[in-house]
């Protein structure tokens, strides 16, 4: 009777563990078809939802991403040009960032880019429908980060940034006119 | 004295010891860390910030570096080995340098309050246009909002977040390890905390080999992978290693041949332990009269005693050997054996005039131990049954020293004595160097230090060992007077994570006239929310156990300096001062070094006089002059000799002039044997045999690869042998008695 239990308790966790990696393999396939060649230029709609505010606060405009460096060009509500590199996010013509920065915006530019082993090495990743979810691993990300979403079927349509202290950040993308 | 009295007397002498240390032991707080040895002068915010520092939980760091390789891999490899490390050794935690969390937390419930200056300054100068402009760019830009934008609508408290200053810079932290690629290579930085008491030698290697274990383990995963090692714990732990190999080696082989000639040459273990007894019973009253001077001994001043065990075997052997030739040597001997030892008590005695509480003490313990010791030498000794003679072989050995000497004293000009001396101390004056720098006196092996050093050029989190001290009376006035220095010297201080209230409350009623400006409101209105309320208040900063310090009914605040960067004097805020403790400890160690310098110069003088007064009493006035002149000579000769000689090889520090105090007292005392009316082949064999013993015992520290042990060894080595071969060239006094109680 114990063996058999025993058997039972190593089979449910072997399939456990095995349904864990599935669902990471499965969030990394989704994750690679939403990948588009770089360069890549994007429209974007931002929708920033802070505690305690009534309404969300939107700005728009228009995206550049190349291998290493995204251009964040707002032109709604006011005009204003970021560069996001790994070396922090520099605004206009900038040439310094601001301390810890550069976390922020490896990430944005990993998750932007879909580099899948920083997202690999940063995140849990699983599925939900159509969009990648990451949950953060390090405990210093994890202060800041509830879980991002990447969703799209072929192109990364939305990212959701949760953030822990209740903002939610939702972005927008369209294919930029030609 | 009866047989009984006798026994009496002893135990109730031995009671009487007994009682006072079981007393006065329990009261005593042993004091063992540098800021205690220190002089006197240091302040009061000196020592809280000395006392404040004190390893007993220590930070540690080891670093892995592999090319060619994502910095994710090495970190995959070092996290899961960390995990085993933590499980294996519970004294091992991860060191919490950045906790992100308490840190966020902190600046959330703050924000609003907490403003850059720049940002205050363009508050006041009214740019409420740029400072909206800049929040409104933030808001629309993809970065997340840290602080609630109800209490911080111009999101200054983020700005000042983003302006903090970086323990690790460069440095990205993953759950407490933190990796940085430079081009090619991968850097992964392990910075852990010693839970335990880092200062428990059988504890530090306990850790030491889990961490050595740890580093290979993560070593064995690639070959390319390289290691670094910092935090004191290592240095400690090859320290002990260091000195528990030399205390085997050398300590073992010398004590080995130590007692073996002392049983060869009196052939009675008895001899050995009576001389081991003495020992003992003489350092209680040593220790007890140093507990009665002072409450908080210090532990430094043990190591400093040892030297009594050299003067003590002296006295048991002169003792032993004139007993064994009969009642008119041991007659002969106490005169020279009270003289010798009361004016070696008497210099120790000078040492309470120093005004170092390190060398009082010792000054207490050697005096008691030394008194007790020739008062029972000349007390119990007569006691005993007459010991054996020496062996013959060694008596011998003396007699043929002895008719040498007398052949040599005929060949050499009469002045030779005075000459000599007097040269080597001019040399000594003129080529003579110090060094007090503590760094001189580290031990630890070089790879270790060439690890400590690498991380230390390519990493830039080291703080300067140069410190700002701030005192206050308050915790609020010690962070506004903080804040007035760091500042001024790019340093960091608590002020720089956490501005006074002051501040606060200017930003708080600055941002109350912007949110009262049309464009204020306009910027309300756009964001949904009315103006918040808030006021300044007191808190509790995460890193502030870094910076600040309660100490007595005062607050001390430590401003650090990067490395290379160094501070000015403060002559305008009398509260702050610049500290270094290594230039301090320096020059403490200088300040000891030269009262042991003027101490001995006072010392060479003061046995001049006495060795006149009291050295063979009853001779005409010119033979004892030209007695104590030769004995001041002999000592002169020591000392000078063995310092000129140490100083080829560096220059002379605190460790030399112990050394040299140890050869002035031996030089004293075998001076005194040999200018008195001993026969002289008698006090040659106490002499050698002491002189033997010490050069074995001492001399075996020169090879100790501890530079200060090693000064110490070699000026005592050098300094008996000197002594040890021109104290026969002394004059020998006249010894008939002698010579006719031995042949009867």
């Amino acid at each position: 009777m114990m063996r058999l239990f025993v058997l039972i308790l190593a089979f449910m966790l072997t399939a456990g563990v095995k349904a864990d990696t599935e669902t990471s393999e499965q969030a990394l396939k989704k994750l690679s078809e939403q990948a588009q060649p770089l360069p890549l230029k994007v429209i974007f709609e931002q929708r920033k939802y802070l505690s305690g505010l009534p309404r969300a606060l939107v700005s728009s405009g228009e995206m550049t991403i190349t291998e290493d460096a995204i251009l964040w060009e707002t032109q709604k509500p006011q005009k204003q040009s970021l560069k996001i590199t790994e070396q922090g996010i520099f605004k206009d013509s900038q040439q310094t960032s601001a301390t810890g920065s550069e976390t922020i915006a490896e990430l944005l530019l990993a998750i932007l880019k879909q580099d899948e082993r920083v997202l690999q090495e940063q995140f849990s990743l699983s599925l939900q429908k159509n969009c990648v979810q990451m949950v953060p691993n390090s405990d210093t990300l994890a202060g800041v980060m509830q879980r991002i979403l990447s969703c799209g079927d072929a192109r990364v349509e939305r990212v959701e940034l949760h953030e822990t202290n209740g903002n939610r950040t939702e972005i927008n993308f369209a294919e930029a006119p030609q | 004295m009866t047989r009984v009295s006798r026994v009496v007397f002893l135990l109730i002498l031995l009671g009487l010891l007994v009682a006072g240390l079981s007393q006065q032991l329990p009261k005593a707080s042993w004091q063992s860390s540098l800021a205690d040895a220190l002089p006197n002068q240091v302040s009061e915010t000196q020592r809280a910030y000395l006392e404040s520092q004190q390893p007993n939980t220590q930070q540690l760091l080891i670093a892995f570096e592999q090319s060619g390789h994502s910095a994710g891999e090495l970190r995959t490899i070092v996290e899961s080995e960390v995990a085993v490390l933590l499980q294996r050794e519970p004294t091992l935690k991860r060191a919490e340098l950045t906790d992100t969390k308490a840190f966020l937390s902190f600046y959330r419930e703050h924000a609003g309050r907490l403003a850059t200056k720049q940002d205050t300054e363009r508050l006041r100068a009214g740019q409420f246009n740029g400072l909206i402009s800049d929040a409104q760019s933030l808001l629309q830009s993809p970065e997340p909002v840290l602080v609630p934008v109800t209490q911080d609508p111009l999101l200054l408290t983020q700005r000042y977040l983003k302006s903090l200053p970086d323990l690790m810079p460069g440095y990205k932290n993953h759950n407490g390890l933190y990796s940085r690629t430079d081009g090619e290579t991968v850097q992964v930085l392990v910075p852990l905390q010693i839970a335990g008491d880092a200062l428990s030698i059988n504890q530090t290697q306990q850790v030491v080999a889990q961490l050595h274990g740890f580093i290979r383990a993560v070593k064995q995963t690639d070959a390319d992978i390289s290691s670094y090692r910092s935090g004191l714990i290592f240095h400690a732990d090859a320290g002990a290693k260091q000195a528990k190999q030399e205390m085997t080696w050398f300590g073992g082989l010398s004590l080995l041949l130590v007692l073996s000639v002392l049983i060869w040459v009196f052939r009675s273990p008895f001899q050995l332990f009576y001389t081991l007894s003495l020992l003992a019973v003489a350092s209680a009253f040593g220790l007890l009269a140093t507990l009665f001077w002072s409450s908080s001994p210090h532990v430094l001043m043990l190591v400093f005693a040892t030297s009594f065990i050299g003067l003590c075997i002296d006295y048991v052997i002169h003792g032993f050997i004139a007993r064994s030739h009969g009642a008119s040597a041991w007659k002969a001997l106490t005169p020279a054996l009270w003289l010798g030892g009361l004016t070696t008590i008497a210099g120790y005695a000078l040492l309470l005039a120093v005004p170092l509480p390190l060398l009082q003490q010792l000054g207490v313990f050697m005096a008691a131990a030394l008194f007790s010791a020739v008062l029972l030498v000349t007390l119990t000794l007569p006691w005993l049954p007459k010991p054996k003679q020496p062996q013959a072989k060694w008596q011998r050995f003396c007699e043929k020293a002895e008719a040498g000497y007398c052949r040599l004293q005929r060949q050499l000009p009469s002045r030779w004595l005075t000459v000599l001396p007097v040269i080597t101390v001019v040399i000594l004056i003129a080529a003579h160097a110090s060094n007090d720098s503590v760094r001189l006196l580290a031990s630890s092996p070089k790879p270790l230090l060439e690890e400590e050093n690498y991380l230390r050029e390519h990493t830039s989190f080291y703080f300067s060992p140069e410190v700002i001290l701030v005192a206050g009376d308050t915790r609020q006035q010690v962070i506004e007077r903080t804040s007035l220095v760091d500042e001024s010297y790019h340093a960091i201080g608590i002020s720089s994570y956490y501005p006074p209230i002051s501040q606060q409350q200017d930003a708080i009623e600055l941002q109350r006239q912007l949110f009262e400006s049309s464009e204020g409101v306009a910027f309300l209105q756009w964001l949904g929310i009315s103006a918040p309320k808030l006021n300044a208040v007191e808190a509790a900063h995460p890193l502030e156990h870094q910076f600040l310090y309660p100490f007595k009914d005062l607050w001390l605040s430590v401003v650090r300096l990067k490395q290379g960067q160094a501070a000015a004097s403060f002559g305008d805020k009398p509260w702050a001062q610049v500290f270094d403790p290594i230039e301090h400890a320096s020059s403490a160690l200088g300040e000891y070094r030269q009262s042991m310098q003027v101490w001995l110069g006072v010392l060479l003088a003061l046995s001049f006089f006495v060795l006149f007064i009291f050295l063979n009493r009853g001779a005409a006035l010119k033979e004892k002059a030209k007695a104590s002149w030769q004995v001041f000579s002999v000592i002169l000769l020591s000392v000078s000799t063995a310092l000129l000689i140490a100083q080829l090889s560096q220059p002379l520090n605190l460790f030399h002039w112990i050394g040299a105090m140890f050869v002035l007292v031996l030089s004293i005392d075998y001076g005194v044997f040999c200018a008195s009316r001993l026969q002289r082949s008698h006090a040659l064999q106490a002499i050698y045999l002491s002189a033997l013993t010490t050069l074995v015992a001492f001399g075996a520290l020169t090879f100790s690869s501890t530079p200060a042990i090693a000064a110490f060894g070699q000026v005592v080595m050098v300094g008996v042998l000197v002594s040890v071969l021109f104290c026969p060239l002394i004059t020998a006094a006249p010894t008939k008695d002698i010579k006719k109680d031995e042949v009867q």
